[in-house]
């Protein structure tokens, strides 16, 4: 689950579930994504976060970006559009990768789903319209946006299947993609990882989704969790933010703004000897800036964004998200650090105590990209990397 | 030596180190570089593309296809591949051009353009020394725009010369004369064989590019070749046959063949494949790129700028049978020029409009020649053949007998306003030629097509990689210069 930075749009549209997510918030804390209205805070940060970490929480993802790609070649256009491995999925699973421009940094995450044997669900952070049709074109392949027509449902947390099935909603197969009809309503359901939680989000239509809000609701009364403790989930999670802690590509404006995906961390999801996909020659030969996105965990209460790292009394990098997580009892964030100062002790400045110790955090993302960066090495020694 | 091998009845050849894909002039041109720098060299053109023989368009008049004269043909090419001896000739090196303006009044550029000042003086006596010295002027800055213009990278320029780039024709020659038909003399040399129209930004450096491009060793200077285009590209097959290129023929081209990230060679219909490092294609971006690649190899933004439409603007060339004298005294006088029609600029509006809307040019900018002046062979005696390029023409098919029937009555139009009355016996059309896109465009376009597909030993000289029209035979150079680089660095 990717949401994408907040935006200033002035009036938010409202979800298929805004209503619902209206009525149990009682902080009536919004913000807008992708121009859409989100719930910041529903009634506790603390109490969703516990929620969604030990039990389960509802979510909105109505503003996450959804299209369908459909047709003969929809499989070669995905598989160049992004570095999942389409070709190897079957129907029903899915794959998550990375969405590159041609020069090899990255615009958005990409999660694609086989609905079928020609047709795809391709999920993203932010729109992304302009690039799939360009990358249909000369296929026979259709691209369509379906966001309009699908509300999401997510379901965050450790009890999230037992929750959907107490729900009636028992199509979940262990770990793909499933769809059918519950009660007369349309349903896909799909596991989902919620950074540090995993999940499931259940796709239906639009003016279906407050029926399966509330029959989710009825068997016991499901919380729901807003942005902000989704936040602490994504950064004990390891997953960055586009437009947080890296700018997409595409809306960058190049230069050294752009990252690849190694330096945020998620070199996992592009690997240069894959088959072809856009930008991977580039990224093979794409010279980074000699800074990596990194999680720290942080010896105090809070940290503001764009705030200074030390490491002896250099600097070493900033800041670029934070939130204080219940279950570690310090701050954990992002940040930007450079590729030296990574062994070093490392001091966090801030607004209480001037400064606290900070030290590399290790997620489920840094300890799949230290496995794919060693075995990237040992195959690059070997000389069998490029073949 | 070339190694063969047979697998499953398909026949896979090797130790070749360069395939070329098209006997286009840059692809000639880059097949004997590579030959000369000692390379085995196979070049590939399409079935039936063999120099064409002049073509009897009416009965005792010939017509030589493509462009009778050159402006910018590159003299590193032509001394490295000593094209000269092998029978690369001029019929005439510095030819006069006689610019007719809207009011009848004629200015006759020499054809050293140093010595243009006295020319000018006969049209507007106050303009001579101020016109002397800009053309002067124009020709030194253009000199530094040479390589650029050749497929170098961008000279660093000081702050003027900067602004110059941008600047439209327009912008950059508007009232700088007191005789305005100056203007339209440059106008209409820029403007020329460009979609762009004068005012629009970008469009002077046109007018560089026209006076940076050097031929028979006169910068600024036009020369008619002996046989015209024919007669270029036969000088280039020799230079091939002596460098020890091999000319094959075939139309069963299927791909190139990529492995990993470089090209390996190409393969055929039949399943058969010539092996080979290096790659040069002299064909259509699309089909060096969409057809023989495909675009699930290639990324999304490089296809992007293949799939951008060609300007619906184009340049049609006729070929006139003249039956008897023309009626117009000077240029009766001497045939053996280049003639240009220099519309006011309220006619180049419309005539871009025209263009724009499908419509016939009643007014156009107009290039003559009279290729009979050089070879009386093309034309029977007393009589003579005329090449007239117009531009701009709607980008539309000739197979419209309506459409064709008016581009044929323009060109009779038009010829009549340069030359004056004549028999004219039969006029013949050439198929549209896409006009160049705006010069900017072309140095986008240029840029992205011959660096960025990413695939390695894969080079391309296609038409996409000129700036302006024209034979230059520089991309074909700079093609093979990376691709020698390429192959000696380990391919």
């Amino acid at each position: 689950m990717h949401f994408p930075a907040s935006d200033d749009a002035a009036e938010p549209r409202a979800t298929p579930l805004y209503a619902a997510a209206a009525g149990l918030s009682s902080t009536n804390s919004w913000t807008s994504i992708n121009g859409f209205a989100a719930a910041r805070v529903y009634t506790s940060v603390e109490d969703e976060y516990g929620a969604a970490s030990e039990e389960a929480a509802l979510v909105d993802l109505g503003p996450m970006r959804r299209y369908t790609l459909r047709g003969p070649d929809a499989s070669i256009a995905l598989a160049r559009l992004t570095t999942t491995p389409v070709g190897e999925i079957a129907v029903g699973e899915g794959a998550r990768g990375l969405i590159l421009d041609a020069e090899g940094y990255v615009v958005d995450f990409a999660d694609v789903t086989r609905l079928s044997g020609d047709l795809f669900l391709l999920s993203t952070a932010t729109p992304v319209d302009r690039r799939l049709q360009l990358a249909v074109r000369g296929f026979n392949a259709e691209a369509l946006n379906v966001g309009a027509m699908v509300a999401a449902i997510g379901l965050a947390g450790p009890r999230a299947r037992d929750a959907a099935s107490a729900a009636g909603i028992d199509l979940l197969s262990a770990d793909a993609t499933a769809q059918g009809r519950v009660r007369g309503v349309e349903l896909a359901i799909r596991p989902l990882s919620f950074g540090a939680a995993p999940g499931v989000e259940i796709m239906c239509p639009g003016e279906d989704a407050l029926v399966i809000w509330e029959r989710l609701r009825r068997k016991r009364p499901l919380p729901a969790a807003g942005v902000d403790a989704l936040e602490i989930l994504r950064i004990e999670g390891g997953v960055p933010r586009v437009g947080v802690d890296f700018h997409s590509a595409d809306v960058s404006g190049g230069g050294s703004v752009r990252m690849t995906p190694d330096e945020i961390g998620l070199p996992h999801l592009a690997p240069p000897n894959r088959a072809w996909f856009n930008g991977r020659r580039a990224m093979k030969s794409a010279s980074g800036a000699g800074r990596y996105l990194v999680v720290l965990s942080i010896d105090c209460d809070r940290v503001e964004t764009g705030a200074a790292i030390s490491s002896r009394g250099e600097a070493v990098g900033r800041i670029t998200s934070s939130a204080f997580s219940p279950r570690l009892r310090r701050v954990v964030a992002f940040a930007e650090m450079a590729v030296a100062a990574l062994g070093r002790p490392l001091e966090a400045a801030t607004p209480a105590s001037g400064k606290a110790a900070a030290r590399l955090h290790e997620t489920a993302e840094s300890r799949l990209a230290a496995v794919f960066r060693e075995n990237l090495r040992t195959a690059t020694e070997s000389g069998r990397s490029s073949v | 030596m070339t190694d063969e091998m047979t697998r499953r009845g398909a026949r896979i050849e090797g130790g070749i180190d360069a395939v070329i894909l098209g006997a286009a002039p840059d692809g000639l041109a880059s097949a004997a570089l590579l030959a000369r720098a000692g390379l085995h060299v196979v070049l590939i053109e399409k079935s039936g593309a063999k120099t064409k023989e002049k073509r009897e368009f009416a009965p005792g008049y010939f017509a030589e296809a493509g462009d009778p004269i050159a402006a910018t043909l590159d003299s590193k090419v032509i001394d490295a591949l000593d094209l000269y001896r092998h029978g690369l000739s001029y019929s005439a090196r510095r030819l006069e051009t006689l610019v007719r303006f809207h009011d009848g009044a004629f200015l006759v550029a020499p054809g050293d353009p140093a010595l243009i000042g006295e020319s000018v003086a006969a049209l507007s006596d106050v303009d001579a020394a101020a016109f002397a010295a800009f053309y002067d002027n124009e020709r030194k800055t253009s000199r530094s725009f040479a390589e650029w213009f050749a497929g170098g990278e961008p000279p660093k320029l000081p702050g003027a010369l900067a602004e110059l780039v941008s600047s439209s024709v327009d912008g950059a020659v508007a009232g700088r004369f007191v005789d305005s038909r100056l203007e339209d003399f440059i106008r209409a040399e820029a403007a020329l064989g460009s979609a762009a129209r004068p005012a629009e930004p970008f469009t002077y450096l046109a007018f560089l590019r026209r006076l940076a491009g050097e031929t028979a060793g006169l910068q600024g200077g036009v020369a008619a070749i002996e046989g015209g285009a024919r007669g270029l590209a036969a000088a280039l097959r020799r230079a091939c046959q002596a460098a020890g290129v091999t000319i094959r023929q075939t139309d069963r081209v299927k791909g190139v063949i990529v492995e990993w990230d470089r090209v390996a060679g190409v393969e055929f219909d039949d399943g058969a494949q010539i092996r080979s490092p290096v790659i040069i294609s002299a064909l259509s971006a699309r089909e060096t790129f969409i057809d023989f690649v495909g675009r699930s190899r290639l990324d999304i933004e490089f296809t992007r700028a293949l799939d951008i439409a060609a300007p619906r603007i184009s340049a049609i060339r006729a070929h006139l049978a003249v039956n008897g004298p023309v009626a117009d005294a000077p240029v009766r006088d001497n045939l053996a020029r280049r003639f240009l029609l220099a519309p006011a600029p309220i006619e180049i509006e419309h005539a871009y409009r025209a263009a724009r809307l499908g419509q016939t040019p009643h007014n156009a900018i107009a290039e003559l020649i009279f290729p009979s002046a050089f070879d009386s062979s093309l034309a029977p005696q007393g009589c003579s053949t005329a090449t007239l390029k117009i531009h701009p023409v709607a980008d539309r098919s000739l197979s419209d007998e309506a459409w064709r029937q008016s581009l044929i009555d323009a060109a009779r139009a038009i010829f009549a306003r340069m030359a004056g009355r004549a028999e004219i016996a039969a006029v013949d059309l050439e198929d549209p030629e896409p006009a160049a896109p705006p010069v900017a465009a072309c140095f986008e376009r240029r840029a992205r097509l011959t660096g960025a597909s990413g695939l390695e030993g894969y080079f391309f000289c296609g038409p996409e990689a000129l700036v302006g029209g024209g034979v230059s035979l520089s991309a074909g150079r700079r093609a093979a210069d990376r691709a020698r680089d390429y192959f000696r660095k380990g391919g």
